[in-house]
This record gives C-alpha cells, sequence and structure tokens, in this order.
C-alpha cells in the first residue's frame, strides 16, 4: 500500500479554501503550491505537501477553522514552528496544516503564583526572556528553545536539558485551553495541585497534536537558583564518563544537568563553537549544579572527586558567564554542526535504564560500524536518552535507507535492554510501526480508547503515533535540511 | 451480585481468597455499606478476569487495597464485589543504578521503602496514611505529602503502570525508564480516580538517593498574614526547602504536642520549614530564615523533628480529627490565604473549632472540622475556591453526612470529555458507582 492510496482526499479543494478565506481573510489561508512547500516539512527527514496552510490569531480563528475542515471532511495538522524531529506537524496523508504561528502572545504573567498563560506559539525561550529579570524561569529547555513553540512542546511533552532535575514539559504545564475535533473550546486543569477531576491536562501533553488544538497554555514559573556551577569533564572514554554519570548521581547532590558529548561531536562541534574542547578527548561531559551558594563548594568538589576517579584527565570550571555559555553552545550547537561532517543527519532518541548507557554505546558503535556509517554522539546522560547523531548525504542513492536500518537496529537494541522508543521527541509518523515493540495489541488498543473519546472521526493528525499500514519510507527527504538555511541549527 | 459471579469469583481466585463471611464483609465496608464478596486475586489477570466476570452481571466493583483512603468520594451507590490487591505484593524490577523501582499493587508502601532505603534511596512521597497503605491505593487516590514542593507528587514520580481494565484486558503504559514519550501518557488516567478507569496491578516509580536527615525551622506568628508573608518571603528568596506549611493556632498546638515539644503562644500561626540535603545549604536556611523570621524561630532535629513531619502528612487522615470532617482545597500557590479569610468569616457558622494547615509552597490547603460545621465549612471554602480558580472538596465526613454535601465541589472544565473518556474506559459502569463527582461514577 502507498500513501495515495490512503490520502484523505478532500471533496472540493477550492471551496474549503474560500470557506476558509472567508472566516480568516485572504492573507491568512495558504493554498498556492509555492507557499505550500515551506510547510512540507520539520525537523525531521520527513516531507509531505499539505493541501493548505492557516493561520489563526485567536481562539475563535480556530473554532472557525475547525468547523469549516469538518464541513468538509479535511484532516487537520497542528503546527508550531516545525522544528520537531518525527515528523509530527507533516501531512502524509494531506489535509490543512494549522500554524499557531501568529498566536505568540505571553497573556498574563503571575510571579506570586508562578504561573504564566501564554498563546501556544510562544517561543520556549520567550517565557523565560519575559520573566528572568524578575529572577524567574520556565524550566523545560530543549536545545531548539530559541525556535520551538511552546504548543508544540506541549504536544511532544518536550525534554531539555535541565530535565534530570527539573522533569520534563508535563511536569510544568498547570493548565490547557484546548478546542476539540467538533470545535468546542473546552478550559483543562488549572486548578491547583491534586485536582479531584480526571487529569486531562496530563493526557493531552505528549499527544502529539492528534487530540485537539492547544489554544492557550499555563505553564509553571520556576524561580531562579541562586548559583550555578557549571563543569565540562574531558574523559578517556564513553565508559568512565557513564561511571562518572552514575557516581554523581548516587552522591545525591543533585545535579542539574549531565550531558555527554563524544570524541566525533567534539570534532564537529569545536571548530564552530571554539570552547577550547580537546579534539582527542573520548568524551566531555557537561555538568551543571545549582543550589544555594553556600552548598556549590561542596557539590563541585564531591564531582570533581568522582570524575578524577572515573579517570578524567581534566575538569575544567566556568569562572564567567561567557565561559558559561560556550560550554553550553558546545552542547546546544552539535545538532547545527553536523552540517559540517555531512549535508544530512538523522537522529532518534530512545531511552535505556541508566545502568545500560555503556552496555547500549559500545552496541551503537558496533552497528554502526557494521553499517559503514559514523555516529556522533550527543545526549542526555543523567537521563539515559540517547541522541545518535548520524550524518549522511540523502542525495547519494541507497545512503538514506541504509541510514535508517542502522538506526532501527539501535533502537532494537535499545528496546532490547529495556529501554523506549523516544524519550522527547514523539513517535510521529517516523516511529509509529515501531510501537508494537513496546506495546502489546490490548496497550494499544486502551490507547486508542482515549482518541476515540477526543476524535472519533480520527480527523486530528492522522496516520501519527499508532502503527499505519504505509510506513514513512516514501516521504524520506531527498536533498539537504531546509531549516539549516534559517540559522536555527548553529 | 448474583449467585452466578460468586461462582465465577470463587473460580477465578480460590475458595480460600473469596471471603464472603460477614467479619471480612464488615471489615470491608465503605462508608458503612457492606460488599457482597470481597475477592483477593494474586495476579493481573485474576483482576482482569474478575472485571470481566463482573462486567457481564453489571455488578459493582470496588478496589481495595490497604483501606487506608476508601473515605475519599461519594457514598457508593451500591457496593457488590470489592477487589483487594493485597496478594500481589513485592518488586517486580530494581536495579539501584538505575533509580527505578517496579513494583505490585498490593505492596505496603512501608515495605517499597525499607526496600528502597536498603541501598540508602527512597521514592519521595510522604502521603498520609503511609503506615497501612498500599502504593497501588496511594496512586488512585493520588495522596501526597508536604515533601511535594521539592521533590514532586506521584503525577511526577509515576513513569509507568500495569492495569486491569472493567473491560478485562490487562495493559501497560509507560515504562520503565525516566524518560517516555512513546504513545500517550495513559498512566494520568489512572492517578486519583479511586479505581474508576481500572485496577492498578503494578506501578514503576523514579526514585532518589535518600536525602539523609533533615531539619525543621519552626516559626512561630501572630496570625494568618503573617504566616502568609513569611511563606512569601521564603518563596522569593533562594532557599530550596523540601516542604513550607502554615499551620493555624489549633493545628499548631497538634503538630507541637506530636513532636514533644512545648506548644508556642496558645493564639499563635506556624510556619515550618522542612530543609534537607547538604549540610551547608542546611545550615543557610536556618540562617537565612531567621533573617527574614526577624529572629525568633526554634530547630528541631532527630525524633522530635521525625515525628512532627509524620504528624504533618498524617494531618488528612480522618483519624486524625476527632471531629471527623476533613477538607482539602487547591488553587494558586500564594492564595491559600482565601480559604483562610473564607473560614474566619464563616466561623460563628461553623461553631467549633477548624484546624487548618496549609502546604504554603503548593497552593494546598486542609481544613478539619466538626460535623455540625461541616455544611458551613466545606460552603465557605467552595465559596474561596470559585473567587481564586481553585477548588475545594470534602474528603472525610460521616456516610449521612456526605450523602447531604456537594463532597465534589463545582464542575471542572471538560465534564464532556471526562464523561466519554468513562464510558470508553468503563462501558458498563461498573467501577465504584456514586464515587466520583458530578455523576462520573
Ligand atoms: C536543533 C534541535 C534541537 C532539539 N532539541 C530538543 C531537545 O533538547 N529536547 C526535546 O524534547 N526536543 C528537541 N527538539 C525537538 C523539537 O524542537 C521539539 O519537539 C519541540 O517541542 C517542537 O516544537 P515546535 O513548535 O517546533 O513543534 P512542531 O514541530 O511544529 O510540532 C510538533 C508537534 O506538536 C504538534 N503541535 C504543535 N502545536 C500544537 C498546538 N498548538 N496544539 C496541538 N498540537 C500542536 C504538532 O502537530 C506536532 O505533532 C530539537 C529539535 C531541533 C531541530
Amino acid at each position: 500500500m502507498e500513501l495515495a492510496d490512503v490520502r484523505r482526499h478532500i471533496r472540493d479543494r477550492d471551496a474549503l479554501a474560500r470557506a476558509l478565506r472567508d472566516v480568516l481573510g485572504p492573507g491568512r489561508v495558504f493554498a498556492h503550491p509555492a507557499d505550500l512547500l515551506a510547510y512540507e516539512y520539520d525537523g525531521s527527514v520527513l516531507q509531505a505537501v499539505p493541501d493548505l496552510v492557516v493561520f489563526p490569531q485567536s481562539t475563535e480563528d480556530v473554532v472557525a477553522i475547525v468547523r469549516v475542515a469538518s464541513r468538509f471532511g479535511a484532516p487537520l495538522v497542528p503546527r508550531g514552528s516545525g522544528t520537531g524531529l518525527s515528523g509530527g506537524a507533516i501531512a502524509p496523508v494531506g489535509g490543512i496544516v494549522v500554524s499557531m504561528s501568529q498566536m505568540r502572545r505571553i497573556l498574563s504573567i503571575d510571579l506570586e503564583n508562578r504561573c504564566a498563560v501564554v498563546e501556544p506559539g510562544v517561543v520556549n525561550l520567550d517565557v523565560t526572556r519575559a520573566v528572568e529579570r524578575d529572577g524567574y524561569f520556565y524550566a523545560p529547555d530543549p536545545s531548539s528553545q530559541s525556535a520551538c513553540s511552546i504548543g508544540g512542546n506541549v504536544a511532544n511533552n518536550s525534554g531539555g536539558v535541565h530535565t534530570l532535575a527539573y522533569g520534563v514539559t508535563t511536569n510544568h504545564v498547570l493548565g490547557l485551553e484546548m478546542v476539540l475535533p467538533d470545535g468546542t473550546v473546552v478550559q483543562l486543569g488549572g486548578r491547583g495541585p491534586d485536582d479531584p477531576a480526571l487529569d486531562l491536562v496530563g493526557l493531552v501533553v505528549g499527544s502529539e497534536g492528534t487530540l485537539g488544538i492547544v489554544t492557550k497554555v499555563t505553564v509553571r514559573l520556576m524561580r531562579r537558583r541562586e548559583a550555578v556551577r557549571t563543569m565540562l569533564g574531558i574523559f578517556p572514554s564513553i565508559e568512565d564518563a557513564s561511571q562518572a554519570v552514575a557516581d554523581i548521581i548516587a552522591s545525591g547532590i543533585g545535579p542539574t544537568s549531565l550531558e555527554m558529548l563524544d570524541q566525533l561531536t567534539v570534532e564537529a562541534v569545536e571548530p564552530a563553537v571554539h570552547a577550547g574542547l580537546p579534539p582527542d578527548a573520548g568524551a566531555v561531559l557537561l555538568i551543571e549544579v545549582e543550589g544555594v551558594r553556600e552548598m556549590l563548594d561542596r557539590s563541585a568538589q564531591i564531582v570533581e572527586d568522582l570524575c578524577r576517579r572515573n579517570r578524567a584527565r581534566e575538569i575544567r570550571v566556568a569562572r564567567t558567564e561567557e565561559e558559561r555559555a560556550l560550554y553550553w553552545a558546545a552542547r546546544k550547537g552539535a545538532f547545527g554542526a553536523m552540517g559540517r561532517l555531512a549535508p544530512n543527519y538523522y537522529l532518534h532518541d530512545a531511552v535505556v535504564p541508566r545502568s545500560r548507557l555503556p552496555q547500549i554505546m559500545r552496541q551503537v558503535m558496533e552497528i554502526a560500524d557494521r553499517y559503514g556509517i559514523r555516529v556522533a554522539n550527543v545526549f542526555h546522560a543523567g537521563d539515559g536518552n540517547l541522541h545518535p547523531l548520524i550524518p549522511y548525504d540523502a542525495a547519494t542513492p541507497g545512503e538514506t535507507e541504509r541510514v535508517m536500518r542502522a538506526s532501527e537496529e539501535m533502537l532494537a537494541a535499545c528496546v532490547a535492554v529495556g529501554g523506549t522508543l523516544s524519550g522527547e521527541h514523539g513517535i510521529g509518523f517516523e516511529k509509529n510501526n515501531y510501537m508494537p515493540w513496546i506495546f502489546s495489541e490490548a496497550d494499544l488498543e486502551a490507547q486508542r480508547r482515549l482518541k476515540t473519546a477526543f476524535d472519533p472521526e480520527d480527523r486530528m493528525n492522522p496516520f501519527k503515533v499508532f502503527p499505519t499500514p504505509v510506513s514513512c519510507g516514501e516521504l524520506l527527504t531527498r536533498r539537504p535540511p531546509r531549516l539549516a538555511a534559517s540559522g536555527l541549527w548553529i | 451480585m448474583t449467585g452466578t459471579l460468586a461462582r465465577r469469583a470463587e473460580e477465578i481466585v480460590g475458595a480460600p481468597h473469596l471471603l464472603t463471611d460477614g467479619a471480612a464483609l464488615a471489615a470491608h465496608a465503605i462508608d458503612g455499606a457492606r460488599p457482597q464478596a470481597v475477592a483477593r486475586p494474586q495476579t493481573a489477570e485474576e483482576t482482569a478476569a474478575l472485571l470481566q466476570a463482573a462486567g457481564e452481571v453489571r455488578a459493582a466493583v470496588f478496589p481495595w487495597g490497604g483501606g487506608a483512603h476508601q473515605h475519599l468520594g461519594g457514598p457508593p451507590a451500591r457496593v457488590d464485589l470489592v477487589i483487594e490487591t493485597t496478594r500481589q505484593t513485592g518488586i517486580t524490577d530494581y536495579t539501584p543504578a538505575d533509580y527505578v523501582v517496579a513494583v505490585r499493587a498490593g505492596t505496603p508502601f512501608r515495605d517499597l521503602q525499607a526496600a528502597l532505603g536498603a541501598h540508602r534511596q527512597w521514592l519521595p512521597l510522604d502521603p498520609p496514611g503511609a503506615g497501612s497503605a498500599t502504593v497501588g491505593g496511594l496512586v488512585a487516590a493520588n495522596r501526597n505529602g508536604p515533601r511535594r514542593l521539592l521533590w514532586g507528587s506521584i503525577r511526577d514520580l509515576l513513569i509507568g503502570i500495569r492495569v486491569a481494565l472493567p473491560t478485562g484486558e490487562v495493559i501497560r503504559a509507560g515504562g520503565k525508564v525516566v524518560k517516555n514519550v512513546a504513545g500517550y501518557d495513559l498512566a494520568k488516567l489512572f492517578i486519583g480516580s479511586l479505581g474508576a478507569a481500572g485496577i492498578v496491578t503494578e506501578a514503576t516509580f523514579k526514585v532518589s538517593p535518600h536525602p539523609g536527615e533533615g531539619q525543621t525551622v519552626l516559626v512561630a506568628v501572630p496570625d494568618a498574614a503573617a504566616a502568609h508573608a513569611l511563606a512569601a518571603a521564603v518563596l522569593r528568596s533562594y532557599l530550596l526547602p523540601s516542604a513550607l506549611e502554615a499551620a493555624n493556632p489549633p493545628a499548631l498546638r497538634r503538630l507541637a504536642a506530636a513532636a514533644g515539644i512545648q506548644a508556642p503562644a496558645p493564639e499563635a500561626w506556624g510556619v515550618l520549614m522542612l530543609v534537607e540535603g547538604l549540610e551547608e545549604s542546611r545550615a543557610r536556611h536556618v540562617n537565612e530564615m531567621r533573617t527574614l523570621a526577624g529572629g525568633r524561630l526554634e530547630v528541631l532535629d532527630g525524633t522530635a523533628h521525625a515525628a512532627l513531619w509524620e504528624a504533618v502528612s498524617e494531618f488528612p487522615s480522618p483519624t486524625t480529627h476527632p471531629g471527623g470532617v476533613v477538607c482539602r482545597c487547591g488553587g494558586p500557590i500564594a492564595r491559600w490565604i482565601e480559604f483562610v479569610r473564607a473560614l474566619e468569616g464563616a466561623a460563628p457558622g461553623i461553631g467549633g473549632p477548624v484546624e487548618v494547615l496549609a502546604h504554603a509552597g503548593s497552593g494546598l490547603l486542609y481544613a478539619a472540622g466538626s460535623e455540625a460545621g461541616a455544611p458551613v465549612l466545606l460552603d465557605a471554602l467552595g465559596r474561596a475556591a470559585a473567587e481564586v480558580g481553585g477548588y475545594a472538596v470534602l474528603e472525610a465526613a460521616p456516610a449521612a453526612l456526605k450523602a447531604r454535601l456537594p463532597v465534589w465541589g463545582a464542575p471542572p472544565g471538560g465534564l464532556a470529555l471526562m464523561r466519554r473518556l468513562r464510558q470508553a474506559y468503563d462501558p458498563r459502569g461498573i467501577m465504584v458507582p456514586g464515587r466520583l463527582g458530578w455523576g462520573l461514577s
């Protein structure tokens, strides 16, 4: 079966576009092929052209769009900033992409109660920017935080480089406003902790746009820590660094970040960032501890001892804010730096039990060798969340398929040791056919009941999350990513 | 319940584990309503088979763990079959280096903590009823304690779940790793569901290194406004306490008595801060609190400290309060004071004393009073909830009183969706009839 066989054909696309223009005005409905091209991709290696793209500016607009779409039987694909890495924001079976990029107001900030209400198109980092002068921040900080949207974060339950201490998006969303596929607007949660009602907020976070369109998000704000110490441990091998990770966690000091970069990553990143990372280091561990000033010296000492005990050859401590920013630039710029190795890259984000990290890293490298590909590992070591980045050239025939097969083997190895398919990037239309690796038919059926209760006609982001009769192979891109041009990844 | 069901149940669990004698039924009465049988399945599959059988005859099913939190919820419409999980015990997966533990639902919470403690780890929950509750019961009742301020609640710590669904399947959701976005976060459906969505048979949690001994900083202040101001000052500071409580005078007296310390002035409110972690950090907390509080404070450690926090955790337990009535209120973090004001305003109507304890850094408040004052108490809290955009529920009261009061407070947003979910997961409506709010069961 091919995607063409399952495409949701819209009865009268021109009439649909007209109906949408009637409610949104002409400038906020894209129908021309040239305009649609920019919406055929997201941050993943997949591409599919939607039928239309619309730009709501309010909840009322979203309601109107949903109603019109319903009349025409058109699927809806919500889209934030399009940085998602699993094809969640593309339209594999056609439909209307609903871009939330014009709903980007911060509606209210309430520091006393530590929350803010924002529209879904607000860029993640802008939330922290709005409150940092007052000493607060929004904790989930994906490496894409200068571009990705809060709505996308909610849909993917995104994590970040401080997830180890602060958790992921679901731990920081207090309430939601959402438009259901039948056009109803619901206010979910937001009444305080341990709400006696069903936790619909918790069910919607991580649902990848398949249950409805989120139109407002109440986020938790956190008080900034008094002091932070950022360190780099330079290790001879990933094994040593992994053991240091285990020991630092066991010490109970509660580090806020434990991020690993392997040698190939350092090789790619250093020429771009100039963080002074030694090109011959087997692994670099970025460690951060935060808290009251009095505890930092002691914590830092514990970290240093544990690194040395695991054969770190050098430990650097950031002395200035600039130096700290540089260390982080090396970590956050890693994806972008892959461009120096090859035009394209692919990655997945499997998670394994932490004690299995060294074993899995060996297996990943062994698989890479067998397939004759390179892998740059840069990942959330503290969470056991891998990111094996595979640089490749999509224009070379057969290359993409080889990379995907190698990646699939790596995923399978992670699942075999009790891991999961995705720690933060989502299932989308990329890993949905692997879902039976970790869930039984009954497990999936239980999840489908949730989907059906929200979206009985399957009009929200179809072909995502659940296994489908068609795989994503047809949609694999054959050219360098467009996002690179935007400078986002650098 | 028909004889058919009893026979099926006996086939499933074996005669010794189907209890029908008067004493067992009385011991499993829910708000005074006795079941017709108590079944004690040994596995998830047996649990599911029982649910399947109950579904066929539309019997009313109530899950039961340690019975520690059966006071929660509306009075049951009818009780046919109680399914007790206590034969499903034990840790199924625990590699200390992974900081993850999977445990069967009927395992006593304190046994789990003891097993983790052997590795200097713990599940950082300090719920009421910790002495008798099972792990599954805590999840289903969503019981959390004061340390949630720093460590989070069940919602933040539960990463995987195994459940017997009312439709007779055994399913898993989530997994055994600390970060996981594969599929819907279905575990959220069961937390706090009181069993309506299914019977939890196994739960997997993130665990932490144990922080070691902590200390209490206790500050007596003249009134609620002063307690609120001090708590707000702590929250504005860089301090990172594990818990931050505000107690009204009678609640403070109770806590002081539990800790075996002299009660502060009779009309004093108390602000209690729990500090854990490195010694340097604890010292800083004590010192800064001294400055914030203007000099007067008391530091507790050792047994007094431990006893005090146990009493804080147990505050919501109905057995703590001779008056028998306990309410829980939630709202924006700093607005717990509005609930206090509402209670002050309603004091004449309430009559007797009301004990108040607020998790002042989390936006939660417990109020305990007497049966006679309960209607006015709940009404006052309900009004304050509407004002602050929060909620107020009646957690514990004598059954007859519950039947007359709006136990669950105002309806939440998304109620129609909740109905559809109930229908999807429990199409025959067999689970906990009468228990959930707003007609959901
Ligand atoms: C360089 C780079 C680094 C990254 N680093 C991280 C990281 O550290 N951690 C991490 O977790 N992720 C990371 N990501 C992945 C990605 O940035 C996140 O998944 C992010 O949350 C996606 O947000 P977005 O606004 O781009 O969403 P999109 O890609 O536009 O959409 C993602 C999903 O959200 C849905 N959606 C969007 N808005 C709404 C809405 N309003 N209502 C309902 N559904 C909606 C879409 O349908 C889609 O399923 C990274 C990506 C890149 C390119």
